[in-house]
């Protein structure tokens, strides 16, 4: 692989990793479903890479568009501290 | 190449002449101060310091760099910019299409005054939206406050840029264009949950809530309503689509069902009336976008319309035919003449149509509670959607023979397979219909009276509106109108009934010196103090000659408190007599018409010189100061400044006069005890004496004002 | 979600005035409510005490703006009936036409309004379009379109002319055909429906006990309206209907009201055939004796009552006003339990509230 398509996979892979990692250690349930979102649009831009645009988009339509939202709705129906920031 | 009628050219061959255009504009730009300098040089006679033709030519290596290496980065910047550009524009003129159909059904007119027909009114507003203050709740989460107007926008945008407006404009379109479009719609409500959350505002989180699950619960409908187009043309391009259209007729009707509820899922997604409980002011102030001002507010505006746009325009090219129109002749006449339009312009005619249509649904309906409109997606629209892709499954059957093997854009289908899941879904759909048959009478009649209540609302478009387009046109006022109080000098007697009766203590008796009454006994006046007055009238009753009267002049309003104190002398020449001979006197005239065209137009510019206003503009300001400081200095700078409140700076002539008689009466009254000037009569009564059988009270009463 | 409280109010744009309607809410779901009144307090009854009765005349227009004439009529009734004073005929029957037009002109705009609140924008402009023609009628014998200051202690203080009576029968005529308009849209429409059948249901024994009057009671099912009850001027000889709806919910408040424009109207045509001739300001004793009167009118409202007593002076020692929407108000916490937030307008805006008569 060229230098140019290296440097980018690694790119995508920093963006779908590090967020995740920072979305399990963060203290706002909120927050951390907002990392996981980044993390998915990475794992999407991984499915370009690999050449489908099906799986690219159907990625970005289902989990960071559905899955993320339903996510976000758990966490603000679970009434606990740590969704009381906004209160 | 390009061919040579620039008419003929797509999109792309058109960003790439700009890019050529720029190319040189940048090297003639770059020339530029080469030659001046080379002819400041030579006129000065400095020749050696001239600059040769290879020299100082670094603009010509931004410009090859720029324009001709990285051309391919670019033409689509270029391209970008103008999708950008056209968008907003776009974007401008949906909105003015729905203030002035609104209103048009309301049986009002729209935006008026800013342009012709109203057309630069929202180019006003958004210009009053840049210069309004981006406040943001000081505990808000930035990070996500700020993403969310981008996410909407940003979303928007692209999706805009995969719409073909016709076979020459294609902007950006991929092998999955629908997909593309239905992803960027699913970012929505991530960026309005992400908005309600950040805002840090109990009811914005519960707007958002509503919001995202009210657009969720139109995503799936919106997904599978096209399932059935898809299946039909055979691909996810839009081109292919409108293709199959062209050659197969309108979309629409070998998909009526699928066209209803892929318009209904494009109305909840874009939170439209009859979907709009979100937003709606009614209920938790602005929904989600409460803590949003400013120009973040816009954006979310902007952001809204823009999908509105890319969801009329997929209306369009999915279901009407694109930009294509019906060749049906008649014999050998054509039915339509078709082919004179260019594409685009038919393109935009049919989504500016659909979005009237949009507009006609929101005119018509009251909204949807949130549980029923969820009930309504989840429980109706999705178990339709079923029907129709089973719908357009048996469409489709034949085209594939037994045996075949057709390829789907998900992969090769056997017709078996088409078939099995076509039985699948509808044995699915009789169990559905079974429990809904019993609604079957619910289903009928609402079409019914949805439409009768859509037809209504036509009733009243076209025609001239009630509304009166104030101040250019008035309606005439009745002789009996009591407003601003009239005095006539020769009749008034100095009774002082009318500052007896006045409930509110608005009239008040001062010294004339220009009393006309023959008698010189009565001298004098009443004053009237408008900014208490409520025109009740009792005045003019009591008045046993008929000195006080009260005439149609309205328009009161000023700059300072004392301009509403009319002393007796602006009172005289406002009589009734006077008043029907001059029905607005008094009143600022409105300008002629060229004034009328150009005040709309300048008023931006002209923002501290109101059409109100125009008196004092048309005096100097250096005067008003003048007169204030003089004004200052005979007040000399005692306590009763400040006891008066007046702001003394701005004042028009009018109040420059009340002033004056004010101070007047302030310094006769420093010459020893005077006990009627103007304002301590105001705020002090003088008693009656008691048998004078004039506004006697009871013995117990305490009369001290 | 937990349960907390949610202020609807004070500054809120579909609470029809300046009030605070507090809510505690489990969810979406409302379990309780604690309506708080009061920001407009004017002291128009102090107000009245220090001034003469026809001084603080334009305080009672200011209690139910929307409403006024009924307002005003209501304090010179009281006035002349503390006085022992007789009004000509004619001022009878003005009173009576002037009183239903008005009751006409809020009974639209609460119609607008309401509609407003649901979300029906259109429906919002034009009940407030024939409203201007009703203003107009009254601009035209008044001289003012909201604050008439039209009633005086023994009669009215000008006249009616022919012209007003024409008018007034063209455009009796002109809302009688566009109330059929309003029910086309609304009464078939499934949306409306939605909104408002079965919602913020108050029952008949329930209506009775709050205290509740007006168009609210009768869509509970109780026959009552104090022009029939307990006629007064020339309500007696003029013939309307009174409609009573039994299912106590938001869209039985709307057809009684609807009903009661129509209704109105035939009043006011009935009037404008019927008008006596005479006098329309009789006389007026200039003080009044030491003791107390009380009337009762049938407001848009509700039941509205003025009690006064005198000082044996021009002015009154007590004016005590009972305004119906302050008890409507009252039971508006009985409509809204159970119900969901966003049903909180439609409930609001069906009793009709105008806080300028709850705060007095």
């Amino acid at each position: 692989m060229t230098l140019r398509e290296d440097a980018t996979f690694w790119l995508f892979i920093g963006v779908t990793v590090l967020p995740a990692l920072v979305a399990v250690r963060a203290r706002d349930a909120m927050k951390g479903v907002i990392w996981l979102s980044i993390s998915l649009i990475g794992v999407a831009a991984l499915f370009l890479m690999l050449g489908s645009t099906v799986l690219l988009l159907f990625q970005l339509i289902i989990y960071v568009g559905a899955v993320t939202v339903l996510y976000v709705w758990g966490v603000m129906l679970m009434r606990t501290e740590i969704t009381e920031r906004s209160e | 190449m390009a061919p040579a009628n620039p008419f003929d050219w797509t999109f792309t061959e058109l960003c790439g002449a700009l890019n050529d255009i720029s190319y040189h504009v940048f090297y003639a730009a770059g020339d530029l101060p080469h030659n001046l300098w080379n002819i400041l040089v030579t006129s000065l006679g400095m020749s050696n310091s001239a600059l040769g033709p290879g020299q100082m030519t670094f603009h010509a290596g931004i410009a090859d760099w720029l324009f001709v290496q990285n051309r391919a980065i670019m033409v689509p910047l270029i391209a970008a910019s103008l999708l950008l550009m056209f968008t907003l524009i776009n974007v401008l003129m949906f909105i003015w299409v729905e203030r002035k159909l609104l209103a048009r059904f309301m049986d009002r007119r729209g935006p008026m005054v800013s342009g012709p027909f109203g057309l630069l009114q929202n180019v006003w507003d958004g210009m009053k939206l840049l210069i309004k203050e981006n406040a943001r709740p000081a505990r808000a989460e930035m990070f996500a406050f700020f993403l969310c107007p981008v996410i909407l926008v940003g979303s928007a945008l692209a999706a805009a840029g995969a719409i073909p407006m016709s076979p020459k404009v294609m902007i950006a379109t991929i092998d999955l264009d629908l997909l593309w479009v239905l992803m960027l719609f699913a970012f929505a409500p991530y960026a309005v949950f992400l908005g309600g959350w950040a805002s840090y505002n109990k009811f914005s989180l519960i707007g958002g809530m509503r919001s995202a699950a009210q657009m969720l619960a139109g995503e799936v409908p919106f997904f599978l309503s096209i399932a059935g187009v898809v299946l039909i043309a055979g691909s996810f391009r839009f081109g292919d689509i409108v293709a199959w259209q062209d050659a197969h007729g309108w979309m629409i009707f070998a998909q009526p069902l699928g066209a209803v509820l892929f318009t209904v899922a494009v109305l909840i997604e874009l939170e439209r009336i009859p979907f709009d409980l979100p937003e709606a002011e009614s209920e938790l102030v602005e929904g989600w976008t409460t803590e949003y001002s400013g120009l973040r507010w816009g954006m979310l505006w902007l952001g809204g319309y823009m999908r509105g746009y890319v969801g009329c325009a997929m209306i369009v090219l999915l279901f009407l035919g694109g930009w294509g129109m019906p060749s049906y002749t008649i014999g050998s006449v054509p039915v339509f003449a078709p082919h004179i339009l260019p594409p685009i312009v038919v393109f935009f005619a049919k989504t500016y149509l659909v979005f009237a249509f949009f507009v006609w649904v929101r005119a018509s309906y009251p909204r949807l509670r949130t549980d029923q409109l969820l009930n309504a997606g989840w429980k109706r629209l999705l178990p339709l959607t079923l029907v129709n892709i089973a719908l357009a499954g048996f469409l489709i059957v034949d085209q594939v023979r037994p045996g075949e093997v057709a390829q789907t854009p998900l992969g090769p289908a056997s017709q078996e397979t088409i078939v099995a899941w076509s039985v699948g879904i509808l044995t699915f759909l009789v169990m559905v219909g079974a429990y809904s048959a019993r609604l079957m009478p619910r289903v009928l009649q609402p079409l019914a009276s949805t439409a009768r209540l859509f037809v209504g609302t036509l009733g009243w478009f076209g025609g001239r509106p009630f509304t009166v387009l104030y101040p250019y046109e008035r309606l005439e006022v009745p002789l009996s109108e009591r407003w601003l109080h009239g005095l006539s000098d020769e009749k008034c007697i100095s009774c002082a009934r009318c500052c007896r009766i006045c409930p509110d203590n608005c009239l008040n008796m001062v010294e004339s010196e220009k009393g006309q009454h023959p008698d010189p006994r009565f001298t004098t006046r009443p004053a009237l103090d408008a900014s208490h007055c409520m025109f009740c009238g009792l005045c003019v009753e009591v008045c046993p000659t008929g000195a006080l009267t009260m005439g149609p002049n309205y328009e009161l309003s000023g700059f300072s408190r004392d301009e509403l104190y009319w002393s007796q002398d602006q009172l005289m020449g406002y009589t009734k007599h006077d008043m029907q001979e001059n029905p607005k006197k008094g009143e600022m005239e409105v300008e002629g018409p060229l004034d009328k065209l150009l005040y709309p137009l300048l008023t931006p510019v002209l923002q501290f010189v109101t059409p109100h206003n125009y008196e004092r503009a048309k005096g100097s300001h250096v005067d008003a100061n003048v007169a204030s400081s003089a004004i200052r200095a005979l007040g000399g700078a005692s306590s009763d400044d400040k006891e008066m409140g007046l702001i003394v700076d701005n004042m028009s002539p009018r109040s420059r006069k009340a002033v004056e008689m004010l101070l007047e009466d302030m310094r006769t009254r420093r010459k020893g005890p005077r006990d009627d000037s103007a304002w301590d009569l105001r705020h002090q009564r003088k008693r009656e004496p008691k048998g004078s059988g004039f506004g006697e009270t009871p013995p117990d009463e305490e009369d001290g004002g | 979600m937990a349960e907390m409280w949610i202020n609807i109010g004070p500054q809120h744009p579909s609470t029809h005035g300046l009030w605070d309607l507090r809510i505690k809410v489990n969810g979406e779901v409302i379990i309780d409510s604690d309506p708080q009144v009061g920001y407009l307090h004017r002291s128009v009854e102090k107000i009245c005490e220090r001034k003469e009765f026809i001084m603080a005349m334009p305080m009672t227009e200011r209690l139910c703006y929307v409403a006024n004439m009924n307002w005003t009529h209501l304090y010179v009734h009281g006035v002349e009936k503390l006085m022992n004073c007789e009004i000509p005929d004619r001022a009878k029957w003005i009173r009576v036409m002037v009183c239903e037009w008005n009751r006409v002109a809020s009974h639209l705009f609460w119609l607008g309004a309401y509609v407003h609140d649901i979300g029906n924008l259109t429906m919002f402009l034009w009940p407030i379009r024939e409203r201007e023609y009703v203003l107009d009628l009254l601009e035209y014998i008044t001289g003012a379109r909201m604050m008439y200051n039209y009633p005086r202690i023994g009669g009215q203080v000008k006249d009616v002319d022919d012209k007003f009576l024409r008018r007034s029968k063209v455009v009796a005529d002109m809302i009688l055909e566009r109330t059929v308009e309003y029910e086309r849209m609304l009464d078939d429409s499934d949306l409306w429906g939605m909104r408002t059948k079965g919602v913020g249901v108050i029952d008949r024994q329930m209506a009775k006990n709050a205290g509740l009057t007006g168009p609210s009671l009768r869509a509970s099912g109780v026959d009552y309206d104090t022009r029939k009850a307990l006629p007064y001027w020339a309500y007696n000889e003029v013939d309307f209907e009174v409609p009573v709806y039994d299912e106590g919910d938001c869209f039985a408040r709307y057809r009684v009201r609807l009903e009661e424009i129509r209704e109105s109207c035939k009043i006011v045509k009935q009037c404008a055939d019927r008008m006596p001739e005479g006098e329309f300001l009789g006389k007026a004793p200039r003080v009044a004796p030491k003791t107390s009167a009380w009337v009762r009118h049938e407001d848009p409202r509700g039941e509205s009552m003025c009690w006064i007593m005198g000082t044996g002076g021009k002015n009154a020692y007590r004016t005590k006003f009972r305004s119906p929407a302050f008890v409507n108000i009252s039971a508006l916490p009985l409509m809204l339990l159970g119900y969901k937030i966003p049903d909180v307008p439609g409930i609001m805006g069906s009793i009709d509230v105008c806080i300028g008569e709850v705060d007095r």
